[in-house]
């Protein structure tokens, strides 16, 4: 995607993003290795919607987040953000960039402070920054309390009192605080359960249309990231395999892991279920330490042969919109086994 | 192992050298000399005192790090030099006294952990019993009151009421072992209360938490007795966080036999560094805080060892 | 011999805490056939652990006790056995596997010894060699490669998925004649779950063994399960056969549940329902109400004052609801 020129209407725009942490050993701290948890990854978002990352535990989907919001001091590549690319931003003018980009994670259990009141955790945020009273901070995180969904009555109790879901509304309701346009959404369903779940997904989405937001949606959950995203992409080991609009995902996948991930991935509804196609993958995805030689996913690849064990596949645009990294996906997206 | 052990103590190395320093610069920091204690000994006795020959016998003349590294010189060949006011040298000071310390520690530790493990995993195992409340207070009260008033109580009230009074004559382990016996019971058991209260709390601890984990639940699963659980799977996995209570103990239990040794008239090492602090007798100060220090750490480096033995997950190397 | 291996009837299982009696498992009745597949679904706080660990007896008191009930387990009634004779039922014809496979294994003891250590209870008399033998064959039988060496390793040496495949196979040792499996793969990645819910249905038709699987994820039980047990607020909402339950669901929670899970295979614009509200507090709800109706959009007076009873919806197919028909009126609309 490194060619790609940018358009007028992409709001966030990420080159060949790398994220090498290194590995140190002894009293000395000897760097003898790097965990390339992201490993060269591009993708562009334009304004207002989605982008879903989804991939298994160890595939550095989180730390894309991470890498964007430059929370890193190892992350690597190019990142222009509403036409601002990072590398010409001072340190005061990153800090203003930050603000613009919120962050929702996956444990609401540690990411709100128990000694604050949720009225205090929402505005603390604003308070910091100093943009406006500490009464209208109030008044607005109890506006922003309602609006997710939780009665302002309750503003002054701790996040303990409430509930995993309740606390997630919460966490979104303090990212609502900042007023910002880019939402990195990290997890933020996988600890819930099935209906608090539809809940706070219905939430997020009902937020982004009142409020323009621009989202990357991270999870492991296929059947969520693709239904609240606009395009979807897969990442395995630091890399993505797939990257195509969410409708044609599930119509037409083209990268194997993508198709076992498809598979996987339940279907409640048994005349569905029992008669679609079933890749069972092998083993568990490797150390990113030390990962395969030629394309990641030949170890776990029902269909690898010798040159994928050799030669790395280029992540490219086999159909408008859709880009793979896979030898056996011919142009125009025909399998060629 | 073999590497590890030998890696470890390499890197005690720098830290017997920083206590060397620690301790040097201490005493000649305290006010009042060896010089000072000595000229006021010999004036109460009323002899003459010539102060600057004293001075150069004792060595004092020279500039402070001329005397550390003389010391320090002398301790890399094995001397640790000579007591300032006995005819001995401090080696023979130190193999004299420190085995009946150590004996003393060692038998404290010994009754803590007889007592404290078991009682710590029964009450555990009977979580808020009539045992489990029983033993808890009164480890509760072993912990609170302190050493050194036990230990008169047993010295006053025994001998009061039924003139009976412990052993005060020391006779080595090896020599008269029944003599030995009973002049070191009373004060180790006494000694080893404070710690038994401690320890026996956290093994209870440790082991409600560890039966509250999972996979004392996958074991309940399996079908395990009572006994099998708590044994094969609490007991272990509980010792991990108590072995490193215990090691770290031990220090503080060296510390505080220095009262029971006067009490009982124990010959052991705290007695010798309680007058050598009053006279600012140098040497000997700073040979036994080497020594203990030297001790503190092995036995440091054994609980890791034992860490190791307990849990699989520890990497040493 | 009773078809059934399991009939579990009015089983009561509170907890006594600070806040008053907490009803975990409320009146619940269910049973199992021999050789089946039956799936419990319920949210968190739903009692279905708390169902099968009363079954095993493992609810521990306090604070928690089993107020009232019947557990006929391939005839007997364990509510009336011995703890010692209970000991020997669990493991060895009753076993359970559970959600977090990092921690459910002895960190201090090998994989080998605790899967040998299950064995050996149950069977006296096998020789040393033997168990070993048995235990490698059952690491094999479950996917590990190389499970000689394999067996002396500890559980840290083992990734998640391997973990959960050591439970399966040390649940399996003495053949049991059932399983419960509470969220076995809840904590592992998609591909693994795949492999281990696979692994699990393998091992259920080569020993005979019945299997419970409790899970929130309706969606991973849709191709195996052979039935399927709504739970609700400490009890069984709806009941039925798989088929029954995701094409003809007839309580309004398991409705709700289905269209709650976004589906994959349908366009994005399908819509996901939303059940508002949040699952009950099991210490406030009164016993003699439906305690879903706080949440339940049919909802009408009765269901605030009265326990909905269970009804039979078609043969086999059971449902607690008063509202039945309006809800299923609403389904076929939504469908439509």
């Amino acid at each position: 995607m490194n060619e790609q020129t940018t358009r007028r209407d992409d709001f966030l725009v990420v080159r060949d993003l790398k994220v090498h942490f290194p590995v140190t050993r002894g009293i000395l701290k000897r760097t003898v290795g790097y965990v390339k948890a992201v490993d060269g990854v591009s993708f562009t978002i334009r304004q207002g919607e989605t982008l879903g990352i989804v991939g298994e535990s160890g595939s550095g989907k989180s730390t894309v987040g991470n890498g964007i919001l430059r929370a890193t001091p190892y992350a690597r590549g190019e990142i222009i953000f509403d036409g601002v690319n990072y590398k010409d931003v001072d340190k005061a003018g990153m800090r203003r960039l930050r603000k613009r980009i919120q962050v929702v994670m996956q444990d609401p259990y540690s990411s709100l402070d128990p000694r604050m009141n949720v009225r205090d955790c929402i505005s603390e945020g604003v308070r910091i920054h100093k943009t406006m009273s500490k009464a209208e901070a109030d008044a607005r995180a109890e506006e922003l309390l309602e609006l997710v969904g939780i009665r302002r009555s309750f503003a002054d109790r701790f996040p303990h009192e409430f509930s995993g879901g309740q606390r997630q509304r919460i966490c979104i309701a303090r990212a609502l605080a900042m007023e910002p346009e880019f939402i990195i959404c990290d997890e933020v369903v996988s600890a819930l359960d099935v209906s608090i779940q539809a809940q706070v997904v219905t939430l997020l989405m009902e937020m982004q249309r009142m409020f323009g937001l621009t989202y990357i949606f991270i999870g492991h959950d296929l059947s969520v990231v693709r239904y609240i995203s606009n395009n979807v992409a897969v990442m395995y080991l630091g890399k993505f395999m797939e990257l195509t609009e969410s409708e044609t995902l599930y119509e037409n996948p083209l990268h194997p892991y993508t198709k076992a991930l498809i598979s996987a991935a339940p279907i409640p509804d048994p005349r569905v279920d029992r008669v679609r196609e079933r890749i069972l993958l092998t083993g568990e995805i490797p150390n990113p330490i030390d990962p395969p030689a030629g394309c990641r996913f030949c170890t776990r690849c029902p269909f690898a042969s010798d040159e994928c064990r050799e030669t790395e596949p280029a992540f490219r645009e086999v159909v408008r919109g859709h880009w793979v990294a896979c030898h056996k996906v011919a142009e125009g997206g025909a399998w060629r086994g | 192992m073999g590497k590890y052990i030998v890696k470890r103590i390499l890197l005690l190395i720098p830290t017997v050298l920083v206590v060397c320093i620690l301790t040097f610069a201490m005493m000649r920091m305290l006010p009042g000399t060896a010089l000072d204690y000595m000229v006021k000994r010999l004036t109460a006795a009323g002899q003459a005192v010539d102060v600057e020959s004293l001075r150069v016998r004792l060595g004092l003349d020279q500039p402070a790090l001329v005397q550390f590294f003389t010391w320090m010189g002398g301790v890399l060949r094995g001397d640790l030099g000579n007591s300032l006011f006995q005819y001995e040298s401090v080696g023979e000071i130190i193999g004299r006294e420190l085995p009946v310390t150590i004996q003393l520690g060692f038998m404290e530790l010994f009754w803590t952990i007889l007592f404290a493990v078991p009682l710590g995993v029964w009450c555990a195992a009977r979580q808020d019993g009539v045992p489990d409340y029983t033993f808890r207070v009164f480890a509760i009260i072993f912990m609170a009151v302190p050493t050194f008033l036990v230990a008169s109580i047993v010295l006053v009230y025994p001998a009061a009421w039924w003139g009976y009074a412990p052993n005060i004559k020391y006779s080595g382990i090896f020599q008269d072992f029944g003599a030995n016996m009973r002049m070191f019971l009373v004060p180790s058991v006494i000694g080893a209360l404070a710690q038994t209260g401690m320890q026996l709390r956290m093994v209870r601890t440790c082991c409600l938490e560890t039966m509250r984990t999972d996979f004392v639940r996958t074991a309940w699963a399996k079908g395990c007795g009572e006994w099998r659980v708590l044994i094969k799977h609490v007991f272990r996995n509980s010792m991990i966080p108590v072995v490193t209570v215990i090691g770290g103990s031990v220090a503080g239990i060296f510390g505080g036999n220095v009262i029971l040794e006067n009490l009982f008239n124990i010959p052991g090492i705290g007695q010798q560094l309680i007058t050598a602090l009053d006279q600012r007798d140098y040497t000997v100060i700073q040979g036994c805080v080497l020594v203990m220090a030297i001790i503190v750490m092995l036995i440091n480096l054994l609980v890791d060892i034992c860490y190791k033995w307990l849990d699989p997950r520890v990497e040493i190397d | 011999m009773s078809d059934n291996i399991l009939e579990v009837r009015r089983l009561r299982t509170s907890f006594f805490t600070d806040t008053g009696e907490l009803r975990a498992v409320d009146d619940m009745s269910y049973s199992v056939r021999r050789g089946e597949f039956c799936a419990i679904i319920g949210e968190s706080g739903s009692g279905k652990s708390v169902s099968a660990l009363s079954v095993m007896r493992l609810i521990s008191y306090p604070p928690g006790f089993i107020k009232g009930g019947e557990i006929l387990f391939d005839g007997r009634d364990l509510m009336g056995v011995s703890d010692k004779e209970m000991q020997a039922i669990r493991g060895s014809e009753i076993a359970m596997i559970f959600q977090e496979p990092g921690t459910a294994l002895n960190p201090v003891m090998t994989i080998g010894a605790q899967i040998e250590e299950n064995i050996r209870l149950h069977e006296r008399g096998v020789s040393r060699e033997e168990t070993a033998r048995r235990t490698a064959e059952l690491l094999e039988l479950v996917g590990i490669p190389d499970p000689e060496t394999r067996l002396k390793d500890y559980p840290h040496q083992f990734s998640g998925g391997m973990k959960q495949r050591a439970m399966i196979a040390m649940a399996m040792s003495c053949r049991p004649k059932l399983l419960f499996a509470d969220e076995p793969t809840t904590a592992l990645d998609v591909t693994v779950q795949a492999q281990v819910l696979e692994q699990l249905n393998d091992m259920r038709t080569r020993f005979g063994t019945s299997l419970v699987l409790i899970t929130h994820n309706l969606g991973v039980v849709a191709r195996y399960a052979d039935s399927v047990k709504i739970m609700y607020g400490g009890r069984i909402v709806e009941s039925g056969s798989t088929d029954d339950i995701f094409i003809e669901p007839a309580h309004p929670y398991t409705m709700g549940l289905i269209r709650a899970v976004p589906r994959l295979d349908l366009p994005r614009s399908h819509g996901l329902y939303t059940i508002e509200g949040e699952p009950p507090d099991m210490s406030k709800t009164p016993p003699d109400c439906c305690p879903f109706h706080y949440r339940c959009p049919y909802a009408d007076e009765r269901c605030g004052k009265e326990r909905p009873r269970d009804e039979e919806v078609s043969p086999g197919h059971v449902c607690a609801c008063f509202r039945r028909d309006v809800a299923k009126a609403a389904w076929k609309g939504a469908d439509a």
